[in-house]
């Protein structure tokens, strides 16, 4: 009975994949933010849709067509996609202790984000406050996947067999 | 929580890794619920006591510090 339920994760093969996807986006998006490399390519150079736009001096207009650079879009479409992947692949062995530690990972992971969140609001201000916010588009996966990882190796190193 | 599952385990000749392989889980699962750090679901409780062919209050036994 428990086999047919969901548990919203995707299998185990996913997760390698996921894991490349992460990491080669997430260096991308670090380069090119603070060591000034050119991460857009220029045949990315596109036009497409927008429901909205909110160009600096007009006003916001709908349903417009813009030119656009699409390379930080897949640099965060593949940190998402890969980040997503790899905390949420099954495990090789998806028994109810790892469930529960993804879950309390998950929650500790929430509460860990709003807190930086909250105190950047404070101690943050100006831009670095809006970079705090362009950072939290995947802090909250990177908190959670690191804090998973963390407790599942405490897990295999504290249970050495008696 | 007390638990015999170490006793029931030595008394089947199984090895953390054997009981693991039985009811589907890790041996680090079994690990941890043989130190009494990890309370099984039902489910699992009752695969166990599948295996060693008994009740499944022959392997847990409830405390008195469970009660608050």
């Amino acid at each position: 009975m428990l086999r047919i339920m969901k548990n919203y994760l995707f299998p185990n093969k996913y997760k390698k994949a996921g894991l490349l996807l992460f990491i080669v986006g997430f260096t991308l998006f670090i380069m090119g933010l603070f060591f000034n490399v050119d991460v857009e390519l220029s045949f990315l150079d596109i036009r497409m849709p927008v429901i909205m736009t909110n160009p600096l001096f007009s006003g916001r207009q709908y349903f417009q067509m813009v030119e656009t650079n699409i390379s930080i879009h897949l640099i965060i479409l593949s940190i998402i996609i890969g980040g997503l992947m790899f905390g949420f692949s099954k495990e090789r062995i998806e028994d109810e202790l790892i469930s529960d530690i993804r879950k309390s990972s998950l929650i500790w992971a929430i509460y860990f984000n709003y807190s930086i969140l909250i105190l950047s609001l404070f101690f943050l201000a100006d831009f670095d406050m809006l970079m705090m916010t362009v950072f939290n588009v995947f802090t909250l996966l990177l908190f959670f996947i690191i804090r998973f990882e963390w407790k599942k190796h405490q897990l295999k190193t504290a249970s050495h067999e008696e | 929580m007390k638990n015999k599952l170490k006793v029931l385990r030595a008394m089947n000749d199984l090895t953390q890794q054997d009981l693991a392989d039985k009811i589907q889980v890790s041996r680090q699962t079994i690990n941890t619920i043989e130190k009494g750090k990890y309370v099984p679901s039902t489910l699992l409780a009752l695969k166990m006591a599948s295996v060693f062919q008994v009740n499944v209050l022959e392997i847990f036994e409830i405390e008195e510090s469970d009660w608050s």
